[in-house]
């Protein structure tokens, strides 16, 4: 059986999936890449296959999948339309040609014990692995009578630890030695995810006791045989409480693996604040990064429910589907540097968000991965780099065609507002379906990026007869690019200081961030920014 | 393109169903797209944006994008002002559309079903809600600071001083038999406490909660600074009173003090739950499936197994969902649709 894009591209191992990881979201993936007749490689950095992978090998189409035990990323060369990855198995190296990456790895759970002040004892345990470690009789004890579970008091908790720490209290409550006494000490009990609500009810109705904390919290002294008192004032009634547990049961934070962070470093990926890779910016819903074709999955994009799993699976492989269609590539001109001036200073390389630069002899634009954002032509020291309908003169030829639209005699200020097409553009959409209107003299011209409104795009709007320029761009860590909206501030920071200098009003330029769904603050900056120059004066005619 | 491919019937025009129709289409499904409604985008079309000094992820302003790819893509044929009427299954389905004017029939392969939720109307609370002018619902303020840029107290149009957030109205809650916490709920209105915060930095903000749920990924220190710049009372008030100048007198138990005590606000706003969609039972009759898959009772995958296999749904139609949830919900739901279909068609496009 042919699939359908055998039919398009005619080439098999061109389409080579590189796979990262060793759990069931790995395991998923490459299942169904392989129905597909997708060439899978799974490079797994420990040294075994988990047991998921297991059945992996009894695939039908198990002659298309590639499985590495040992085997690190160590470099990665190339783009999406040809990543060449050096991989490393017990030092030894090769190279593997590929043209989409996943990154599957699973996240860690780091116990919270000792940020309790608890050591590891056979009456101290962790959340995750409990049932394991209490029933295989290391840390079975005759006879507990009292159990209290240590949820969130730490670290803000998460419904994944909550859904944990009540199913366990329910099963000790209802399943194991009748009688015991449960505690649950929590914060915010985090019950938003499904059935959680019921489930504590349902743990309640069976007698597990909850205390939670606002602003308080317990004290834990643990005595010499292990076992735990946890000291506490009930927030309700503020009567004293000590609780003694024959087991303490210690909840866990969830942290990307360190491979993953590794993994960030040596593909370029941004990070979020936890180091999982991929950033909290919209644009990347779900499984995407800044590079075109490495995707993220669950636990390494910090998704970690057991139920969701399922869903990460379905959204990798749309994804890569979609990328294998070519149906999400940004289309029009794209950036194009010219080695006649490129000196090789490698600032585009350094620069570009998407590491769209490869580098070859001289560094190329690999057009596949470009998303037009400008960014390295608005940077590059020599001019050498430029996206043909983006070009300063051609910027300069829509101001100048503004300008003649204008009568000579008009009092109206002309303006020029850079709206960035992600944010404002969408914005002023939303403004005329409200019944809200630019005001007259107000020209938009659109670019795909504020990254890319250079310092010649500036000074063209004002030596084109603007009396005004306005730059509106989207929100911090809301930009397509991650920071073409910085780098348009600090354009526009500096040509308020060289305005300033040659003594006409810095205040003739103004830099607003807006979100598509704001279009009565972008009319209103609009008309504020209008108010203003008007107010200066005209200058230019 | 193939004149023999595969149609899929989207019923919802929200950030599900949009996100559903683009991604079929891309794979070259062809999609027919029904909303009830005159304008595309769902609930998230109605939300401002919640940003402050840079983007707090709540993921409205994606739905505009959403939009104008469905709109342009030659795959999606769009139907506003489009009621379903009847589903008919023999080999495919047969679909009667009435879309005001005229009543359409179309036939499809496989139907979604991306009808979303209904926000809780919170009449029946004793707190005054459709009677007391100040007293809003967290969607009523996002659509009026999406109007305004700035928070106005609809009886005299001033700015309030003293806003109250009130959670859990219609989540959480036994006495409506809504066992579920609906989940985006505290960072809908955190976020907006913040936001309006930052336009109008006098405003004093006390929120009533039961446990604030975590939402986004830097939900630490975003929660953090809330809690500095918001006063947190861990109770949910016993009732409002109107004052004579249009003020409102909240009573509550307050945990600090063990004690029955009253607050005066210039606004409150409650933070209204997720309940399945008004159209979700006369939609699972005429389709035919068990009304449990689209009342929340049931989790997404006894949902899936309960389903005719060319029958899907997705987004807050399953259970309460956020915007990124939705989109997630999406993409997963049309692999699954695109699978279905697959044996029959896919060529590409």
């Amino acid at each position: 059986m042919r699939t359908f894009y055998e039919a398009v591209t005619g080439d098999l191992m061109r389409e080579q999936i590189l796979l990262l990881g060793n759990g069931a979201i790995a395991a998923g993936i490459a299942t169904s890449l392989l129905s597909r007749k997708i060439p899978v490689t799974l490079a797994i950095h420990n040294h075994d296959a988990g047991m998921l992978l297991k059945p992996l090998a009894e695939h039908p189409d198990a002659c298309l999948l590639d499985i590495r035990t040992d085997t690190r990323v160590r470099h990665c060369a190339g783009t999406s339309s040809h990543f060449q990855i050096v991989l490393d198995q017990k030092n030894r190296q090769s190279v593997l040609d590929c043209s989409c990456i996943v990154i599957a790895e699973n996240a860690v759970l780091t116990s919270c014990i000792s940020r309790y002040g608890l050591k590891p004892s056979s009456h101290v345990h962790v959340l995750s692995n409990f049932f394991q470690n209490y029933e295989t009789g290391s840390g079975h004890l005759s006879s507990p009578k009292t159990v209290a579970i240590l949820l969130g008091l730490a670290v803000e908790s998460h419904p994944h630890m909550a859904q944990t720490a009540m199913e366990t209290a329910l099963k000790l409550r209802t399943e194991h030695e009748m009688g015991m006494d449960i505690c649950i000490f929590t914060r915010n009990l985090k019950v938003a995810a499904f059935g959680l609500e019921t489930l504590y009810r349902k743990a309640r109705d069976a007698g597990v006791t909850f205390i939670k904390f606002s602003d308080a919290s317990p004290t834990f002294h643990q005595q010499p045989d292990g076992t735990v008192d946890v000291s506490f004032t009930d927030d309700i009634s503020r009567i004293p409480f000590t609780f003694h547990a024959d087991i303490t049961i210690v909840d866990e934070t969830v942290a990307p693996e360190p491979y993953v962070q590794e993994l960030s470093r040596i593909f370029g990926l941004n990070m979020d604040a936890a180091g999982f890779a991929q950033t909290e910016n919209i644009h990347r819903l779900s499984v995407c990064t800044n590079r075109k074709a490495i995707l993220v999955t669950g636990g390494s994009r910090g998704v970690l429910s057991e139920a969701a799993c399922h869903n990460e699976i379905q959204e990798t492989v749309l994804t890569i589907l979609s990328l294998m269609k070519g149906v999400q590539a940004m289309t029009g001109h794209k950036a194009e540097i010219s080695l006649d001036t490129c000196i090789h200073c490698l600032t585009c390389y350094r620069l570009c968000p998407y590491h769209a630069i490869v580098l070859e002899k001289h560094p190329v634009v690999d057009s596949n991965a470009c998303e037009r954002c400008g960014v390295c032509a608005a940077e590059c020291p020599r001019k050498a780099i430029s996206i043909e309908d983006l070009t300063p003169s051609a910027i300069s030829q829509q101001v100048r065609q503004i300008r003649t639209g204008i009568s000579p005699a008009s009092v109206t200020p002309m303006i020029v507002a850079f709206c960035c097409n992600r944010s404002a553009v969408q914005a002023s959409h939303q403004a005329e379906l409200s019944g809200l209107s630019i005001p007259e003299g107000v020209f938009i011209i659109e670019v795909p990026c504020a990254g890319g409104i250079s310092l010649e795009y500036l000074m063209a709007a004002f030596t084109g007869g603007a009396d005004g320029v306005l730059v509106v761009t989207c929100h911090e860590g809301n930009c397509h690019s991650e920071r073409g909206n910085i780098m348009a501030k600090k354009r526009v920071g500096e040509l308020r200081n060289m305005l300033a200098h040659i003594g006409t009003e810095p205040e003739r330029i103004l830099l607003k961030t807006i979100a598509a769904n704001m279009p009565a603050e972008l009319i209103q900056t609009a008309q504020d920014f209008k108010r203003r120059i008007t107010n200066i004066g005209i200058c230019n005619r | 393109m193939n004149t023999c491919q595969s149609t899929v019937l989207v019923i919802g025009g929200g950030v599900t169903g949009l996100t559903s129709a683009v991604h079929l289409a891309q794979q070259g499904v062809s999609v027919v797209i029904t909303e009830t409604a005159d304008r595309w985008g769902g609930h998230a079309a109605q939300l401002a944006c919640m940003a402050t000094d840079g983007c707090v992820s709540c993921g409205a302003c994606v739905v505009h994008s959403k939009i104008l790819q469905a709109l342009s893509h030659p795959n999606i044929q769009m139907c506003l002002n489009t009621r379903i009427e009847a589903v008919d299954k023999t080999e495919r389905f047969t679909v009667r559309l009435n879309q005001g004017h005229e009543i359409r029939r179309i036939e499809a392969d496989a139907i979604l079903v991306a009808s979303g939720f209904t926000p809780y109307a919170p009449h029946a609370k004793p707190y005054g809600y459709g009677r007391f002018a100040n007293v809003l619902t967290t969607l009523d303020l996002n659509i009026n600071l999406r109007r305004h840029t700035v928070v106005r107290r609809p009886s005299d149009a001033a700015a309030p001083r003293r806003i109250a957030f009130i959670q859990c109205v219609g989540s959480r809650d036994s006495s409506i038999n809504h066992l579920w916490c609906s989940k985006i709920c505290c960072g809908v209105s955190l976020r907006m406490a913040r936001r309006i915060q930052h336009r109008q930095p006098d405003t004093e903000i006390t929120f009533f909660y039961i446990d604030v749920q975590t939402f986004g990924k830097n939900f630490e220190m975003y929660y953090a600074d809330c809690q500095k710049q918001i006063r947190m009372i861990r109770t949910i008030p016993a009732d409002i009173l109107e004052t004579g100048d249009d003020c409102l007198n909240v009573s509550y138990f307050n945990p600090d003090t063990q004690s029955y005590q009253e607050a005066l606000f210039d606004m409150v706003v409650l933070s209204t739950g997720l309940e399945p969609s008004e159209s979700a039972g006369n939609l699972a009759a005429m389709l035919n499936i068990n009304s449990k898959a689209l009342n929340y009772t049931l989790n997404p995958e006894s949902i899936a197994a309960m389903l005719p296999e060319s029958i899907f749904i997705a987004g807050a139609a399953l259970e309460p969902m956020s915007i990124a949830e939705s989109v997630a919900s999406a993409e997963s739901t049309a692999f699954s649709i695109f699978q279905y279909l697959e044996p029959s068609q896919v060529m590409p496009s």
